[in-house]
């Protein structure tokens, strides 16, 4: 993977994600932003303990990529952006759908090799394709806002905007086959990727649900929905589990566990479907064997009866997780302070980069990037004198 | 016939459930050929026989509370006979673009096929602990002896290293392990987890692209790999973002609808509806006023007066106030029709929608206008709509959709392609190791 460059022009979660997937599968991946900064860069969650704040998401999804500042709307700036694209495999763009497919002319006229990956809310046609979005939206138009919370309330939102970063990997997805059919064609193309079809295509049974049975999905809380039962969270001594025992065998296992096995042979709870049904009284069942342990303990005595269970781990708690600790899963970006951790590297695979490298400085890379591409000291100077171009100060970067 | 993508790829898929299916079901989207390799009660079997099941199913025909059991599998109109392993719509849906192959790898003659199928496959999907990988003989140190040029992703829960690599898992408990269901809730109250099981998506999606990733590198290389990918570490990936914030500052508040960083955001009930003539639903919009302007173009279309109070016109302002604008905004939206509500707000340039339930996203005019909505017609089940592949190419496409298999449909075919002959083949039968029928009383 380390011979393929993508540019990454994205302002927004998607194809910031599928760049950031990109690079951890061993592509030299250049994010290119407006002197004035990315959107990204003011996105939530802000560091605010940090002097300047930054943007947690902008520090994640950028890192392993270098910087280029550049305004490609002026046309000495869209000059120097085609120089980049001369030199790029595949750029990923979030523009609005009329501006994507606009962008997509300019840039792939000329450059019959070159993919252009435009990932965005609703795609690129039909008649949402203009609609606004923001994170809440995608989640309404994904079907799992309907689905998820608790029933005599509003839908509920995800905590994170994970509709754009499914959107993200359904990109990188593309990017990748788009690059496996141009091996054998020489081709490039265009490829339309909606956050809206990503999630629709990422539910488990609501489609069929309908299409079937002419039925609607409705929330269940924090139990399976319509028919698993127990695949919940629920109440211990000390906080919450997650306990899943939909199998017959998982079933059995679980009652034999908490000392109920007269629960095992009901004929009231055969299946995990007749079980949802009456989980209220399942659950007061086992609630004086929960009640009466920690989270740790409740886990490991499940697990040692093959009983899938796990904590409900805080995101701190689940800093200091020993499995992932184990699992060299942390990277540890310096710039934002000593100890400071996220997700590194998802999977490793053999092109995998073997150090970490912290999201870049506004235009940190500007002058080596263009120059990569051919553009002499002279003409990025020149563009600096214009403020078409920004670089960081010092040139160590 | 379209050439796919990934034509002459060869993969097989070795999966339960959801994340291990999805990276099948991705790749033969794309053309490869994909072989479903199951064992003979992967998909349960014949339904207990059992007088108040068939009395409830019978009531289900009549239209009446359907039985939670055939609730689980999602058979077409309620109907699991005669064959219910070949009619669930869960796994229809799942598996569609692959050929089925049942085969008992324990025995001798199992082993011989597998043999055979590592020495002409590409790629290897499975989500198998590591302890039943090696006790099958999929690891990756066997097949890799036979076939050095095979790419091996196996989709477990917690991966195979680490003090947790025998734990066994769902996507729900990932979302638990993973922080990401403490994170999700109501602002005040406890964790949440997702409506479905999320993480299984996440998996199988990462996994599609690492396979293709791990393909492209064996090109450059010659040499193929093993991928140990955990879905406790694709679902942190996702929440890359809040896990940062967490390191540096610790773990914000569950904040349910709201935006932390425009105001009003949230999601307000509209007219409710009847879709499936069963009970009267709830229906809502959800809406986000990114700015000023865009809270100003807001008030032009709800004209309500008491949005004009001068404490909301500044986002501190609406952060501050947010419990009473959002109790106005509910009046306005609560007797109207939540698409042509959202219609209405769009056309000021608002991002607002109507909260889709399932029923919505497969009649939704947008998604049949982009070719999202498709059918087949499924053995045994016949045509009925299905959700499609969401990546469009300008140079390749609309994806090909072939059924799912039944239960070992594509045995003959397959073992013939592997060079048996017909006769070793009716041995294969013979002895049990070629199956198409599960065993009687087999349950999930």
């Amino acid at each position: 993977m380390s011979g393929l460059r993508v540019l990454d022009l994205s302002d927004n979660v998607s194809g910031a994600y599928a760049a950031r997937l990109l690079a951890t599968a061993g592509a030299q991946v250049t994010l290119v932003e407006p002197t004035a900064g990315s959107a990204l860069r003011s996105r939530p969650p802000l560091l605010t303990s940090l002097e300047p704040k930054r943007s947690a998401a902008f520090e994640y999804l950028s890192a392993w990529k270098r910087g280029v500042a550049l305004d490609w709307s002026t046309d000495a700036g869209w000059s120097a952006l085609e120089r980049l694209l001369d030199h790029s495999d595949v750029v990923i763009t979030t523009l609005s759908a009329d501006q994507a497919l606009a962008f997509d002319r300019r840039a792939r006229s000329g450059r019959p090799a070159l993919i252009h990956v435009a990932a965005t809310s609703y795609g690129l046609s039909g008649p949402w394709a203009g609609w606004r979005s923001s994170d809440l939206t995608d989640w309404a138009a994904s079907g799992y806002l309907y689905i998820t919370g608790d029933p005599l309330r509003e839908p509920l939102q995800g905590a994170g905007p994970w509709a754009s970063y499914v959107a993200g990997i359904a990109s990188a997805i593309g990017a990748m086959a788009a690059l496996h059919a141009r091996r054998s064609n020489g081709r490039g193309q265009l490829v339309d990727v909606g956050a809206m079809e990503v999630m629709a295509s990422a539910h488990q049974w609501s489609l069929v649900m309908w299409s079937h049975q002419g039925r609607i999905k409705h929330r269940a809380n924090n139990r399976h929905a319509e028919a698993h039962h127990p695949v919940s969270l629920m109440q211990v001594q000390d906080g919450w589990v997650c306990i899943a025992a939909p199998t017959q065998a998982q079933w059995v296992n679980l009652c034999v566990a908490l000392d109920l096995p007269e629960m095992a042979d009901d004929p009231r709870f055969a299946t995990a479907g007749l079980r949802f049904d009456v989980a209220e009284e399942i659950d007061g069942r086992f609630a004086p064997f929960l009640m009466a342990r920690n989270r740790t303990e409740v886990v490991e005595y499940l697990q040692g009866f093959h009983v899938p269970a796990s904590a409900v781990l805080s995101m701190d708690e689940m800093l200091k997780d020993p499995q992932l600790q184990a699992r060299a899963f942390w990277a540890y970006p310096e710039p934002l302070g000593e100890g400071v951790k996220m997700p590194g590297v998802p999977f490793v695979l053999p092109s995998s980069p073997d150090n970490f490298n912290s999201a870049p400085r506004l235009g940190a890379d500007t002058a080596q990037a263009l120059g990569e591409a051919g553009m002499a000291e002279d003409e990025i100077a020149a563009l600096v004198e214009e403020a078409v171009v920004a670089k960081a100060g010092g040139d160590h970067d | 016939m379209t050439e796919g993508m990934l034509s002459g790829l060869r993969v097989v898929e070795f999966g339960y459930a959801w994340a291990g299916p999805l990276v099948g079901r991705t790749l033969g989207d794309l053309g490869a050929d994909v072989i479903k390799l199951e064992q003979d009660n992967a998909r349960g079997g014949h339904l207990p026989n059992d007088p108040a099941l068939r009395a409830a199913l019978d009531d289900w025909r009549r239209g009446e509370a359907v039985e939670p059991t055939l609730r689980a599998s999602v058979y077409p109109e309620g109907e699991p006979e005669p064959e219910p392993w070949n009619r669930s719509g869960i796994f229809n849906k799942h598996n569609r673009n692959k050929r089925g192959l049942c085969a008992d790898l324990k025995t001798d003659s199992g082993k011989r096929i597998w043999r055979r199928l590592v020495e002409r496959t590409d790629v290897i999907v499975d989500n198998f602990s590591p302890r039943g990988s090696k006790s099958l003989g999929i690891d990756y140190e066997t097949v890799s002896r036979w076939n050095p040029r095979i790419i091996s992703v196996s989709c477990t829960g917690y991966g195979h290293t680490g003090p947790f690599r025998q734990r066994v898992s769902y996507g729900p408990v990932l979302e638990a392990h993973a922080g990401t269901a403490s994170a999700t809730g109501y602002a005040g109250d406890g964790p949440m987890k997702m409506g479905h099981a999320f993480p299984d998506p996440i998996g199988g999606l990462h996994g599609s692209f690492a396979v293709l990733a791990a393909l492209w590198e064996r090109e450059e290389t010659g040499r193929g790999c093993f991928v140990d990918l955990s879905q406790l570490q694709t679902n942190a990936a996702i929440a890359g973002d809040l896990i940062l914030e967490t390191s540096v500052q610790g773990q914000a508040p569950r904040r349910g609808n709201r935006s932390r960083s425009s105001a009003p955001q949230g999601v307000y009930r509209c007219r409710d509806e009847s879709p499936d003539a069963r009970d009267s639903m709830d229906m809502w919009i959800a809406i986000t006023i990114e700015d000023d302007a865009a809270w100003s173009r807001f008030r032009q279309v709800a004209k309500d007066d008491r949005l004009n109070d001068q404490r909301f016109q500044t986002l501190e302002g609406r952060v501050e106030s947010h419990n009473e604008i959002d109790d106005l905004i509910s009046e306005w939206t609560r007797n109207q029709d939540r698409f042509a509500l959202a219609a209405r707000l769009q056309a000021a340039e608002i991002a607002a929608l109507p909260v889709m339930t399932n029923g919505d996203l497969v009649e939704s005019e947008h998604l049949r206008e982009r070719g999202f909505i498709v059918e087949w017609d499924q053995p045994g089940v016949g045509v009925y709509e299905y959700g499609g592949f969401p990546i469009h190419f300008s140079d390749w496409g609309p994806a090909e959709m072939r059924p799912a298999p039944l239960l070992g449909g594509d045995n003959r075919q397959i073992c013939e392609e592997l060079g048996f002959s017909a006769s070793e083949i009716d041995e294969f039968i013979a002895d049990g190791t070629l199956v198409d029928t599960p065993p009687v009383g087999a349950s999930r």
